[in-house]
């Protein structure tokens, strides 16, 4: 890159004398006032209004003083150290040693309003008050300073609707400290777990990417392509949002299809069950915000709202089976051993269920978390290894995810 | 006006400086480089050491499993996220007495996660067999021993791409879940103790709810002698089941 010629601006000499002209008047007119009347600056910690916990700050600039002084409600004053640099009030002050800041146990205030006033003291010991606030303090259980407590917890959709704040408790400083600012990587319909974003919603089916379109598997089993899967390819797309009727009828195959045509996945096994954790089991007879585990048939993604996991992903619990990516070897006597076949050729399979036809021996593909109709036996360690890849019905569904 | 032209020079050597510095930072940010408590492994960024789990995500706090089950949260893990955190740290007993569930947990609470079996496979490749007795200084198999060795104090233990510690010390838990035929147990594999969640198709001889799986462990443990090594592997316990022999590591793609 090369720096741009630049033509000479008289003007910005002119600029300049009238700078420092006006500058001259104001400085005329503030040496006829009396000096505790021009004494500037602010109180900015805490802000008038604000709330406090735990460890937190009484901090502002003043321009000239002896020493500063704070006080809390009727209590005795305490010195706030002065003299900090603050480049920003170079404008006002003339110099840049005018903050004054002092860590406060906010904590150790009982829960409720406050005031606090700040004192600016003059070598001749005059006072002026720089400023006086109002806050409210909140304490643990009115505890002055919280012990063998640890968590990280995400906040979703700060500062903006795609991105999420991961935030952690600090002890020492009684409160808790962001540790990422971009948690990261996953888009608002997905939720993070661990290195890996995880659909919050289970899938609905939709004939384009966007998620809209005709969508299919909500009322039957209409998907424009075969339960085998191999021809889904950019027919079905899978999509995590609320309020929709989750995919139903839908094959493993044809769930890894509509996984895939969106650059997504179908969950292992294992990270399944880490995105399920926490989602509370329901009673034999749900409340209509708990889990859907006991009724004549799914409901709209994410309106239960106390069926979510610790991670943010809803309805791992009930509504619809959750096909996961593992095949496991099964030892199943439901249907005489059977698991399924692709009914594809005569593709071969061996040294599983070798009492089938080769071609009719899958191994079992896990689906996880029990239905609408499971009740009790529904639940984040729910795990049927009992059909095949093949298998279709109206209970069993899907969600996807994939690597941050 | 001097003052204003010298001023715009030192902006935009300032400029130059901030755009190749920056350049160099995102050729960095590029190279994907693992922490150096890692190690890599294709693709993997591997925990150099076996895990040991804490109460706060820098690894600090209080650390939880090194002489009983004292985790704060439950042995299915469901109340786990937040509470406990896996780290790669050298010089620390292995964290112990975890399940499946717990470590998964606590992998995921540091934004990483089990590595799988085949993962677990890649990265132990190397590490050498250690004899009964084994050297100060090799695996840590002893069938003698009564304690686990610090995490990375047996320098001839190294996988290798770096890891340390894949042979003995403690038995690791991978992601893996594996129909088993164990008949230890009387083919009873476990049960997450979580209301009545079924379990179908998996050892149907036990109650609905007593069904898991069982979760493969890797690399055998001191005390196991010359059954310990890179190609350990245990396929009898479920992912609820806890024992002061069992620990784990974590991974994450890079």
């Amino acid at each position: 890159m090369r720096l741009r010629k630049t033509t000479p601006e008289p003007k910005r000499t002119q600029n300049y004398w009238r700078l420092l002209a006006s500058g001259f008047i104001v400085l005329m007119g503030m040496l006829l006032v009396p000096f505790h009347v021009w004494a500037i600056g602010v109180l900015e910690i805490p802000p008038g209004g604000s709330t406090q916990s735990g460890q937190g700050l009484v901090a502002g600039w003043w321009c000239d003083a002896e020493r500063i002084e704070g006080q809390f409600d009727a209590n005795a004053r305490f010195q706030i150290p002065y003299g900090s640099d603050r480049d920003d009030t170079m404008g006002a002050c003339g110099d840049d040693d005018n903050g004054f800041v002092s860590q406060v146990p906010y904590s150790e205030l009982p829960d409720g309003e406050h005031t606090l006033q700040v004192f600016a003291i003059a070598a001749d010991d005059t006072e002026t008050k720089i400023g006086e606030v109002t806050f409210t303090v909140v304490r643990f259980n009115g505890d002055n300073f919280l012990t063998d407590a640890s968590g990280m917890f995400i906040l979703n959709g700060f500062p903006d609707p795609d991105n999420d704040v991961k935030v952690m408790w600090d002890e020492a400083s009684q409160n808790f400290v962001i540790v990422d600012t971009d948690a990261d990587g996953c888009p608002s319909d997905m939720t993070e777990v661990g290195a890996f974003c995880v659909d919050k919603f289970e899938a609905s089916v939709w004939s384009s990417a966007d998620g809209t379109g005709a969508q299919y598997g909500a009322v039957g089993d209409n998907y424009p392509c075969s339960d085998n899967g191999n021809d889904c390819e950019g027919q079905i797309f899978a999509v995590s949002r609320t309020g929709e009727s989750p995919a139903q009828y839908i094959t493993w195959f044809q769930a890894q299809q509509a996984c895939a045509n969106v650059n997504k996945r179908l969950l292992t096994n294992a990270e399944w069950q880490g995105a399920a954790a926490g989602t509370p089991d329901m009673g034999v007879t749900p409340g209509a915000e708990d889990c859907n585990t006991a009724s004549a048939g799914t409901s709209l993604t994410g309106t239960r709202e106390n069926c979510v996991s610790a991670w943010g992903a809803y309805d791992t619990t009930g509504n619809v089976w959750e096909w996961v990516a593992d095949w496991i070897q099964d030892n199943d006597d439901i249907d005489d051993g059977t698991a399924s076949t692709a009914t594809y050729g005569e593709d071969g399979i061996f040294g599983v269920d070798e009492a089938e036809p080769t071609a009719d021996r899958f191994p079992a593909a896990l689906v996880r978390g029990g239905s609408f109709t499971e009740g009790t036996a529904a639940g984040v360690f729910t795990l049927v290894a009992t059909v095949g890849p093949s298998f279709s019905e109206e209970t069993v569904g899907f969600r996807c995810g994939r690597p941050k | 006006m001097r003052s204003i032209r010298s001023s715009c020079l030192g902006l935009f050597i300032a400029g130059v400086l901030t755009s190749v510095l920056a350049s160099v930072l995102t050729t960095a940010a590029y190279a994907q480089e693992c922490p150096s408590d890692t190690v890599e492994v294709g693709f993997l960024c591997v925990d150099r050491y076996e895990a040991s789990v804490w109460s706060q995500a820098d690894g600090t706090g209080t650390q939880f499993g090194t002489s009983s089950a004292n985790y704060p949260c439950s042995e299915n893990g469901n109340d786990c996220a937040g509470q406990i955190y896996a780290a790669s740290t050298a010089g620390v007993v292995p964290s112990q007495y975890i399940s499946w569930f717990q470590a998964q947990q606590a992998c995921l609470n540091a934004g990483k996660r089990l590595l799988t079996s085949a993962e677990w496979q890649m990265a132990a490749a190397g590490t050498p067999d250690a004899g009964d007795p084994p050297g100060a200084d090799d695996c840590n198999t002893d069938s003698l021993a009564s304690a686990p060795s610090l995490s990375g104090e047996r320098s001839d233990c190294r996988s290798n791409f770096g890891a340390y510690d894949m042979v003995g010390n403690v038995w690791e838990w991978v992601a893996d879940w594996i129909q088993d035929k164990s008949d230890v147990d009387d083919g009873s594999i476990s049960s997450a103790a979580y209301g009545e969640d079924g379990i179908f198709g998996v050892d149907e001889a036990s109650p609905t709810e007593h069904r898991f799986p069982a979760a493969i462990l890797r690399g055998g443990r001191y005390t196991n002698g010359t059954g310990a090594g890179v190609f350990a592997y245990d396929a009898v316990v479920g992912p609820a089941r806890v024992r002061d022999l069992w620990g784990f590591r974590c991974g994450r793609q890079k």
